[in-house]
């Protein structure tokens, strides 16, 4: 039987069906994308891949839309916005440093970009106007959303060599976060209980087992000194002293501890825009104001190889440390 | 006769009654202006704790558990555990006999909002040493500890407590760099070499508790930039810098809040070096 909390977030994310008719479309169009040639067209399989990912109404709006009090996705552009483009620049130029895509695919990407932003504003507006109607949702990871967009878009935009390196560094941090968590999870319990050096190496293994992303909110590894997750006792119990098992009999655990969305550290900066090399005899390439930067950007579409040397210096992060 | 009337009495019953709750919550509606009660203030000390008693039964619990780490690792004669526990309730009724001290203060002026504001200047520091761990290098327990134990044994609670600040270090490193992840993402060889050097240049914070990550921020703005810019391009370094600027200005308040003290970076002394020090 569904809980309730179930089927808020259902209605939240949209109806289960069409999301799952949503994946579909996503390898569809997936398959389907060297046919995608005209810029229209191009937009519209986008928004159905990205459709795939927020979910849709039945009548195959996006359920965020549909849904959502005008007022409130304005308030919520005006005071987030800033963030979602800081995280849609950091992410796109987290591509750029490990795809080393030539300009013209970053750009193609970049445009793909503003409909993820408008899109996860969209998302996570819905979710600001269910918390402050009471609703719970722990959907709450804002770079999560644009990532994976930016991934569809990457598999449309980038060789397949280019995409493989996007997904291992997307895999790579999402371990990373859950290693991150989980190592906070058992200081936390260490904290509390005074574990030996043994027995916080076994609570690491049963966290890692058990994980449960939910433990991970941001929040509750930089805020939540006191707030420590449900985790099975029968999983925990059989590691502790007696004296240990009654403490942690005594410390209150929440599982419905409701974080609100996440947007970490991340304070809405306005990120300096991407610097392209300049290409021989054109001395207005670099840092070229926007008013110069449509002939700029038709100059350097021409040249595949002043591209290549281009993304090099972007890609040649920590050289000096090695 | 002096009997009453049984619907006479239930009134004046209903009135004293009526009577009584207006009394007790007389400190929370005066003539409109809101008090705040006993309970609230005792809220705001104890927080996660929720009030007084429960406080009171988890450092007695944190104790009983902190002794038989201890004894765990150092093998204590009952003698000896027996000191650390006294030592150890020391430290419990101190922290209660500051927390009666500034809740009677409290009392004295819980109507008149602006005293209250300022009475949290000494809600503050109780509120750290609950956070930080009231068994921490200044208390009793451990001035007790060092003399209780010898050498051996403190030598071996040295090398047990260090393997726990590297677990906590380690995951203190992991914060900062999945936040950086968060708001502008790093690679993984990035993340590695961002380890490295916050692991070198960092040390745990002597005093542990909720606002770690803050005292870990604190030492990594105190890096050269250089360092971190040979690991960061200059988008990834923009947005790192801003999140360590932060952190820059808040020394003081981490001092004031217990979490940093002028001796953090001072060595930790053997027993027998404690002795000839003092």
């Amino acid at each position: 039987m569904k809980s309730k909390r179930q089927t808020i977030r259902n209605r939240l994310r949209g109806d289960a069906k069409p999301v799952k008719r949503g994946i579909v479309r996503q390898k569809a169009a997936v398959v389907a994308v060297g046919a995608a040639e005209a810029a229209e067209e191009v937009g519209q399989v986008l928004g159905d891949l990205i459709g795939g990912l927020f979910g849709r109404g039945n009548r195959g709006e996006p359920a965020v839309a549909a849904k959502l009090d005008g007022n409130a996705l304005k308030q919520f552009e005006a005071q987030f916005g800033r963030h979602f483009d800081q995280m849609i620049k950091t992410e796109l130029h987290f591509i750029r440093i490990v795809c080393q895509p030539t300009r013209e695919q970053y750009d193609a990407m970049a445009a793909d970009g503003k409909l993820i932003r408008t899109k996860t504003i969209g998302k996570f507006a819905l979710l600001q106007q269910g918390i402050n109607r009471g609703i719970q949702s722990n959907d709450s990871d804002t770079r999560k959303p644009i990532s994976e967009g930016l991934l569809l878009s990457a598999k449309r935009h980038l060789s397949a060599d280019q995409v493989a390196a996007y997904e291992r560094e997307l895999t790579a941090r999402k371990e990373a976060a859950k290693e991150v968590a989980i190592l906070v999870t058992a200081g936390k319990l260490d904290r509390r209980l005074v574990l030996d050096t043994p027995q916080r190496a076994q609570v690491t293994k049963v966290l890692t087992e058990n994980w449960n992303p939910a433990w991970g909110a941001p929040q509750m590894m930089m805020h939540g000194g006191q707030y420590f997750p449900d985790i099975p006792d029968s999983k925990i119990t059989p590691i502790l002293t007696a004296t240990q098992k009654k403490v942690l009999k005594s410390t209150t655990q929440q599982s419905n501890v409701f974080w609100g969305f996440n947007i970490g550290m991340n304070q809405g900066i306005a990120v300096a825009d991407e610097k392209w090399d300049e290409e021989p005899g054109n001395e207005a390439s670099e840092g070229t104001e926007p008013a110069n930067k449509d002939a700029t950007d038709e100059k350097s579409r021409g040249d595949d190889t002043a591209e290549a040397a281009n993304v090099k210096d972007a890609s040649s992060v920590g050289e000096g440390s090695k | 006769m002096n009997s009453q009337h049984p619907a006479s009495r239930r009134s004046r019953i209903l009135t004293l009654a009526i009577l009584i709750l207006c009394t007790a919550h007389f400190d929370t509606a005066v003539f409109g202006q809101v008090g705040w009660t006993d309970e609230q203030f005792d809220q705001w000390v104890f927080q996660q704790y929720g009030n007084a008693s429960t406080a009171r039964v988890r450092l007695k619990e944190s104790l009983e558990l902190y002794t038989e780490d201890v004894d765990q690792t150092c093998g204590l004669s009952d003698a000896q555990k027996q000191k650390l526990r006294l030592a150890g309730k020391g430290d419990i009724e101190h922290f209660f006999r500051k927390f009666k001290k500034v809740k009677t203060k409290f009392q004295a002026i819980r109507n008149d909002q602006q005293k209250v504001n300022q009475i949290f200047q000494d809600i503050s520091p109780l509120q750290a040493k609950l956070a930080t761990g009231i068994f921490d290098r200044d208390s009793l327990l451990q001035k007790c500890l060092v003399n209780t134990i010898n050498r051996e044994q403190f030598l071996k609670y040295l090398k047990v407590d260090e393997e726990r600040q590297r677990f906590h270090h380690e995951a203190k490193i992991g914060v900062i760099i999945s936040l950086l992840d968060q708001a502008a993402p790093v690679t993984a060889e990035q993340r590695r070499k961002l380890s490295d050097l916050l692991r070198q240049e960092t040390r745990p914070p002597r005093k542990s508790g909720q606002y770690d990550h803050y005292a870990m921020m604190h030492q990594a703005a105190k890096i050269d930039d250089e360092k971190f810019q040979q690991i960061l391009d200059d988008i990834q370094w923009q947005v790192f810098n801003q999140q360590l600027g932060q952190m820059r200005g808040i020394e003081q308040w981490l001092k004031q809040n217990g979490i940093l003290s002028d001796d953090d970076d001072a060595d930790i002394l053997l027993p027998d070096e404690q002795v000839a020090a003092e």
